[in-house]
C-alpha cells in the first residue's frame, strides 16, 4: 500500500533541476547582483483612527448625495443597510437609444425605453413601463416599446417587451424620465415629439450599491461599477461593493498590462498611485482601519497586520450566506465544486471568500452575478463580476 | 534562515541569493507541481525571484519568509496559466521515459502528475515544503477543512491510480 512514507520518499527525493530553470535563476540572480532589481523601499503604514475615517467618508458622502437623493425613507432595507445608506445614496440609471423608430430593428436596436407606469407616444414610438417592482432587495423593470412600422403590423405598431433586472439590494428614492436629455413630466398621455436618434433615459436614485446601466449603441444594455468620483478605468476585473460592512479594497492587475482597479466604498479616493504600479487599499475592523499598499504584483497578498493572509474575503454581517452565481440573464451556473466559497469566523467577523478561478470555464469570458441570499434566501447583496476582455461602456447620458 | 531573512531585508543580495537556494529545490517542485511546462517554470521562479527581492523589505515577519515566497510562487503560476489559458499545453508526462522505464520511482511519479492540480500542489506543499495544514490554507486561500480534505483525497487518488498500474504490471516493492 501506499503510506505517507512513500509520498515523503516520492516527493522529497532531489529533482534534478532542468537547466531552463536553472539559467532563468541565474538570470535572476545575476539582475540583482547587478543592481538591475532595486529593493523597493519599505512603504510606511499608516493607521487611520476610526473617527478621522468617518469624518472622510462623511465628506466623500456629501459629494455624492448633493443633488442625488430625494430623501425618501429608506423603509425597505433591512436594519443592516442603514449604517451604510447613510453614508451613501447611489444611483441607478437606465438609459436606452433607439435609432430612428421608422428604421427600427428589433435585431440591432434594443428596446429599452424605460418609463415608470406612464405611456409616451409620438408619430412613431409609444413607449409603455408596463411594471416595475421592488421588494426591496430586487428591481424589475418591464417596458414594452411599439414602434410604428405600417409595413409589419396592421394596427401599424410593432411591440418589443423587455425585462431589466438589476442586481442587489435596492430601495428606489426617486426617479424621473428624460427624453432627448429633458425632464419630463408625470403625465400618461403626454406627447413628446421626436425625431432621428432618441435617448430615452430613467433615473432612479436608490439606495445601495452603485450600478450604472446603460446601453451602447446597438448593443444590449451592459452594467458596470464605476466609482463617481473617478474616472473610467481602462478595464474592470472584478468589482465588490458589499455595502454596510467593513471594507476589503482588493486590487488586481491579472495580465500587467492595464493598471486596474478595484475598490470598495469607503477608500476610493486618491488611493491608487498609478505611476508606481502601487495600489493602496484599506482594510479593517471595528477598532479601526489600516491603510497599507502593495504592488501590483503583491495585491493578492492582502495581509492582517500580524501578516496573515486574508486573500480576497468579504466581510459579512450573517453567520450563514448563501452564494449563488448567475449569467446575466438569471440562469444559475452550477458549480463542479461546493468548495468555491467558503465562510468562516475570523477575529469574531464572519467572512466569505470565494475563488473565483472555480468558476466554470465556460463562464470566463462572460459577466456573471455574484448574489448573496441570507438564510431566508432573500438576495441581500452581491456584485457583478466583469472579465477583462469585456469594456465597460460610458453612459450616454448624466442622469 | 532568520539572520540571512535580515541580511537579505538589509540589502544584501548574496543573503538573498543563498535564501532562495535553499529553497529552490521545493520552489521548483511546488511550480512544477502547478505548470506543466519547463519554459512556464522557470518563467515563474524566475519571476517570483526578482519580486521576491524586491520586496522583501515589506516582509513584517522573518518567520513567514516561506510561506511568503511560496504564496507569491503561486500567484506567478496561476497568472502564468491565466496567461496561456487559450494555449494548448503539451503534457510532459511522458518526457521522462515512459513505458520504457518500469522503475518503481518513475511509476509513481507518473501516477503523482496525473493528479489533479488541486490536489498535487497540497501533496507537494504538505510532504516537500512540510507546511501544515493550516499554512497551506494561508498559502492557498482554502479553507483548512478543504486542505484536509483534498489531503486525503489526493492520497487517495495517488492510491488508486497506483492500484490500477500495479493491477497492469508495475512493481512497487
Amino acid at each position: 500500500m501506499v503510506d505517507d512514507r512513500d509520498f515523503e520518499e516520492l516527493l522529497c527525493q532531489d529533482t534534478p533541476i532542468p537547466w531552463e530553470v536553472e539559467q532563468k535563476t541565474q538570470q535572476a540572480y545575476a539582475m540583482i547582483r547587478a543592481g538591475k532589481c532595486k529593493m523597493k523601499r519599505q512603504r510606511k503604514k499608516h493607521q487611520i483612527k476610526w473617527k478621522t475615517v468617518c469624518a472622510l467618508a462623511s465628506a466623500a458622502c456629501l459629494l455624492l448625495v448633493t443633488g442625488l437623493w430625494a430623501g425618501t425613507a429608506l423603509s425597505q432595507n433591512s436594519d443592516l443597510l442603514n449604517d451604510f445608506t447613510t453614508l451613501f445614496r447611489n444611483q441607478v440609471r437606465v438609459s436606452a437609444n433607439s435609432k430612428d423608430p421608422n428604421n427600427y430593428d428589433i435585431n440591432n436596436t434594443p428596446p429599452d425605453q424605460i418609463s415608470f407606469g406612464q405611456t409616451y407616444t409620438d408619430d412613431n414610438v409609444e413607449v409603455t413601463v408596463e411594471d416595475i417592482s421592488s421588494d426591496g432587495m430586487k428591481l424589475l423593470i418591464t417596458t414594452t416599446l411599439r414602434v410604428k412600422n405600417q409595413a409589419k403590423k396592421e394596427d401599424g405598431y410593432e411591440s418589443f417587451t423587455r425585462t431589466t433586472t438589476p442586481n442587489g439590494p435596492v430601495t428606489i428614492l426617486s426617479e424621473y424620465v428624460k427624453i432627448n436629455g429633458t425632464k419630463i413630466g408625470a403625465h400618461s398621455n403626454s406627447v413628446y415629439t421626436l425625431s432621428g436618434e432618441n435617448t430615452y433615459t430613467c433615473t432612479a436614485e436608490y439606495s445601495l450599491a452603485r450600478y450604472r446601466f446603460t446601453s451602447e449603441q446597438q448593443e444590449s444594455e451592459q452594467i458596470v461599477l464605476i466609482p463617481d468620483n473617478k474616472p473610467m478605468p481602462e478595464k474592470l476585473e472584478i468589482s465588490i461593493c458589499y455595502p454596510g460592512f467593513t471594507p476589503v479594497n482588493s486590487a488586481k492587475n491579472m495580465n500587467g498590462q492595464s493598471d486596474t482597479f478595484v475598490t470598495n466604498c469607503v477608500f476610493q479616493a486618491e488611493l491608487i498611485n498609478l505611476q508606481e504600479k502601487t495600489i493602496t487599499y484599506a482594510y479593517g475592523d471595528a477598532e479601526g482601519y489600516y491603510i497599507d499598499s502593495h504592488d501590483f504584483d503583491d495585491t493578492r497578498l492582502i495581509t492582517t497586520p500580524d501578516g496573515t493572509w486574508l486573500g480576497y474575503h468579504i466581510p459579512v454581517d450573517y453567520p450563514e450566506v448563501e452564494v449563488v452565481f448567475t449569467s446575466i440573464d438569471g440562469q444559475q451556473i452550477p458549480l463542479y465544486e461546493k468548495d468555491i466559497v467558503y465562510q468562516y469566523e475570523y477575529q469574531g467577523k464572519n467572512y466569505i471568500m470565494i475563488e473565483y478561478q472555480r468558476i466554470p470555464q465556460e463562464y470566463d469570458s462572460k459577466e456573471i452575478m455574484v448574489n448573496f441570499l441570507d438564510s431566508n434566501r432573500n438576495n441581500i447583496g452581491g456584485f457583478r463580476a466583469i472579465p477583462l476582455t469585456q469594456q465597460p461602456v460610458e453612459s450616454e447620458q448624466s442622469g | 534562515m532568520e539572520q540571512l531573512i535580515k541580511q537579505a531585508q538589509q540589502g544584501d543580495p548574496e543573503a538573498f541569493i543563498e535564501l532562495i537556494e535553499l529553497n529552490k529545490q521545493s520552489m521548483y517542485k511546488a511550480a512544477r507541481a502547478i505548470l506543466r511546462n519547463t519554459e512556464d517554470v522557470a518563467d515563474a521562479m524566475q519571476e517570483t525571484i526578482l519580486s521576491c527581492f524586491q520586496n522583501i523589505k515589506n516582509l513584517k515577519q522573518p518567520r513567514y519568509f516561506k510561506t511568503w515566497l511560496t504564496k507569491i510562487l503561486i500567484n506567478k503560476c496561476n497568472d502564468i496559466i491565466r496567461k496561456n489559458k487559450n494555449m494548448v499545453l503539451v503534457e510532459e508526462i511522458r518526457e521522462e521515459g515512459y513505458s520504457e522505464n518500469s522503475d518503481v520511482k518513475i511509476s509513481l511519479k507518473e501516477n503523482f502528475r496525473s493528479l489533479e492540480d488541486d490536489y498535487r500542489i497540497i501533496l507537494v506543499l504538505y510532504y516537500v515544503h512540510g507546511f501544515n495544514i493550516r499554512e497551506i490554507s494561508q498559502i492557498l486561500n482554502l479553507n483548512q477543512n478543504t486542505v484536509k480534505t483534498r489531503l486525503s483525497r489526493g492520497r487517495e487518488r495517488f492510491k488508486t491510480a497506483y492500484l490500477a498500474g500495479n493491477e497492469e504490471g508495475f512493481i512497487y516493492g
